[in-house]
């Protein structure tokens, strides 16, 4: 049988070499080798500071790195003639021009891409659609709210259906039942191109990604898959109520490697051989055990959780 | 997508962008208001003047060419002069009159073209799609086309009240008008690339026009400094106010050499403000 090919066999579609950013005497981002495989939702995770903005804008090409290499499709971010139409990028801060209408404003964009006029118009209405915006056509930009505006930033950024979209913050400031909507709107996009999606929040990012890379003070700290990050490969855990802890016989389970009890979250942590057992198994097999030992289970997780590992990191 | 088309899909959204903003509303209407009762009032002068003198008499043309071609040598060389006096004076009125409003009229349209998107970072939309130096050439164009379009309004207006008032025939209306327009053009050019320069160089909208309207200030006291400073009159032809005469020059050598050069500030000025834009970080 053929070896299935994982992402990060894949050629990489954003590549970043030794780059450093400074503004003035300030470092932002501080040699920073990254590779994105292509097809990957990639998340670029870190608190404020962290330098996720200023790594996504030199992705965009909209800030130059004072050091280092940044490649998007093989290509400069700043070889627009052959870029343009592959990236799309929903920058963070950047306001959509005020006395526009919508539809105009996609539309010039649209051809701007080098979409031909008698396409821009459909391309233009079909994103729209995709954010549930068909009624801002001809809505002046001034006049939409923050969720519409950030949602008409993400239908420009998937205009012409680019191959790499980046998106910074894509969530930020909006209220749950929208930020709902465009985590299904990302993963609506899953496979069809490669994402990069830079957040803080990192629950929506352990959702969305299946790679991520963690900064902080303007270093990369890790990267790699989501599953390797949160260690949910090698790593289960179960939440047990007052009761019973059966350790000994937990550790006595083949492929265990350790078994550890943190009495404060009453977590029985237990790590194993991915090579012997996968996750499920091992949960499986834990739990046998745990529920003859008349355990009182409260919940069951793979691996750390995102957030537990940025802790950790950072 | 070509360069061109980059341009020119630019250029047209900020003449739409201006054409529809209120700021551009006002200003066109204040601008054609001004024009047209500015060269009304001129007309209804010199009807009034042309009766008094006459007395009820008709006055032979060549006696009102004599009387025009005097009143003409008081501000031109002679050749000049002879030159402009088949020109409809009301029409050469407007013509002096917009190349002093064009300057600011030029940036009032366009101070915020750049710097009101690089300071929302609303540019970062276009950047990825097209060549920076496309936006700002477009940007610039833009600008031109809207400054051009609003005094081919006022053109229009005033050729309509030459006609009425019988300031010229047809023909020389149908000659000099068109004529003066695009000689109006050029110098729109050379404000318009200036322009586009004060809105890359500041992030600040407000400040861009600031430095612009002082800027603009500077030059033209420089150049009435110059005029009076002995062998400095060279130096003048460094500043685009000295080429305003010139474009009505008889000398048609002349006229190229000043829409040559009012080009040329707009090629430096314009391409000095894409370079800006093409190297800093949006």
């Amino acid at each position: 049988m053929a070896k299935k090919e994982s992402f990060s066999d894949r050629p990489p579609a954003v590549e970043l070499r030794s780059v450093s950013k400074y503004f003035g005497g300030t470092c932002a981002v501080h040699d920073v080798s990254l590779r994105i495989p292509e097809g990957s939702v990639f998340g670029l995770i870190g608190p404020n500071g962290a330098g996720k903005t200023t790594t996504f804008s030199m992705m965009a090409g909209y800030l130059t790195p004072t050091r280092g290499d940044v490649f998007v499709l093989d290509h400069r971010p700043e070889a627009v003639d052959v870029l343009k139409g592959k990236v799309g990028v929903l920058p963070q801060d950047a306001l959509l021009p005020a006395g526009e209408q919508v539809g105009e404003f996609l539309v010039y964009l649209a051809r701007l891409q080098g979409i031909p006029a008698n396409q821009a118009e459909k391309a233009a209405r079909e994103v729209l659609a995709e954010v549930e915006g068909e009624s801002w056509w001809t809505t002046q930009c001034k006049a939409l709210s923050h969720g519409m505006a950030k949602r008409v930033g993400i239908a420009q950024a998937f205009l012409g259906d680019p191959r790499v979209v980046l998106l910074d913050e894509p969530t930020a400031g909006l209220d749950p039942r929208v930020a709902y909507q465009i985590r299904q709107l990302i993963k609506g996009r899953k496979g069809r191109c490669t994402l990069v999606v830079s957040s803080h929040n990192l629950q929506e990012l352990e959702e969305v990604c299946d790679h991520a890379a963690i900064l902080d003070r303007g270093q990369l700290i890790v990267a790699g898959t989501m599953t390797d990050l949160t260690a949910s490969a090698e790593e289960v855990r179960f939440e047990l109520a007052r009761g019973p802890v059966p350790e000994d016989e937990v550790r006595a389970i083949h492929a265990v490697k350790t078994v550890a009890f943190d009495k404060q979250t009453r977590e029985l942590i237990v790590t194993f051989d991915r090579a012997q057992a996968d996750a499920e198994e091992m949960i499986r097999r834990v739990l046998v055990v745990l529920l003859e030992k008349e355990a009182r289970i409260s919940g069951v997780s793979k691996g750390r959780g995102l957030e537990q590992r940025v802790m950790e990191l950072t | 997508m070509s360069m061109l088309s980059e341009v020119g899909l630019t250029a047209a959204r900020e003449l739409r962008r201006n054409l529809k903003s209120a700021k551009g509303l006002a200003m066109g209407a204040l601008f054609l208001l001004g024009g047209t009762g500015g060269s009304l009032l001129y007309a209804q002068l010199a009807r009034y003047a042309l009766e008094k003198m006459s007395q009820g008499q008709t006055v032979p043309e060549s006696t009102l060419r004599e009387l025009k071609l005097e009143a003409l040598k008081q501000t031109y060389p002679e050749a000049t002069a002879n030159y402009l006096v088949d020109c409809p004076s009301v029409l050469l009125l407007l013509f002096k009159g917009t190349l002093l409003a064009i300057p600011l009229l030029t940036l009032l349209a366009g101070f915020d073209s750049i710097s009101g998107e690089t300071q929302h970072r609303t540019l970062r939309f276009y950047a990825t799609r097209a060549e920076r130096t496309s936006l700002v050439l477009g940007k610039a164009l833009g600008i031109w086309a809207t400054v051009g379009g609003m005094l081919l309004l006022l053109h229009l207006a005033v050729w309509t009240i030459a006609l009425i008032h019988q300031d010229g025939t047809g023909m020389q209306l149908a000659s000099w008008g068109p004529r003066l327009w695009l000689l109006s053009l050029a110098c729109t050019a050379c404000y318009a690339g200036l322009t586009t320069l004060f809105s890359a160089l500041f992030r600040t909208p407000a400040v861009a026009l600031f430095v612009g309207v002082a800027a603009l200030a500077g030059m033209g006291v420089l150049g009435l400094i110059l005029g009076f400073v002995d062998h400095a009159d060279k130096l003048s032809y460094l500043l685009p106010g000295k080429y305003d005469g010139l474009l009505i020059s008889h000398d048609p050598m002349k006229v190229l050499g000043a829409v040559g050069a009012l080009g040329t500030w707009a090629a430096l000025t314009s391409g000095t403000a894409s370079e800006l834009i093409r190297r800093r970080d949006l």
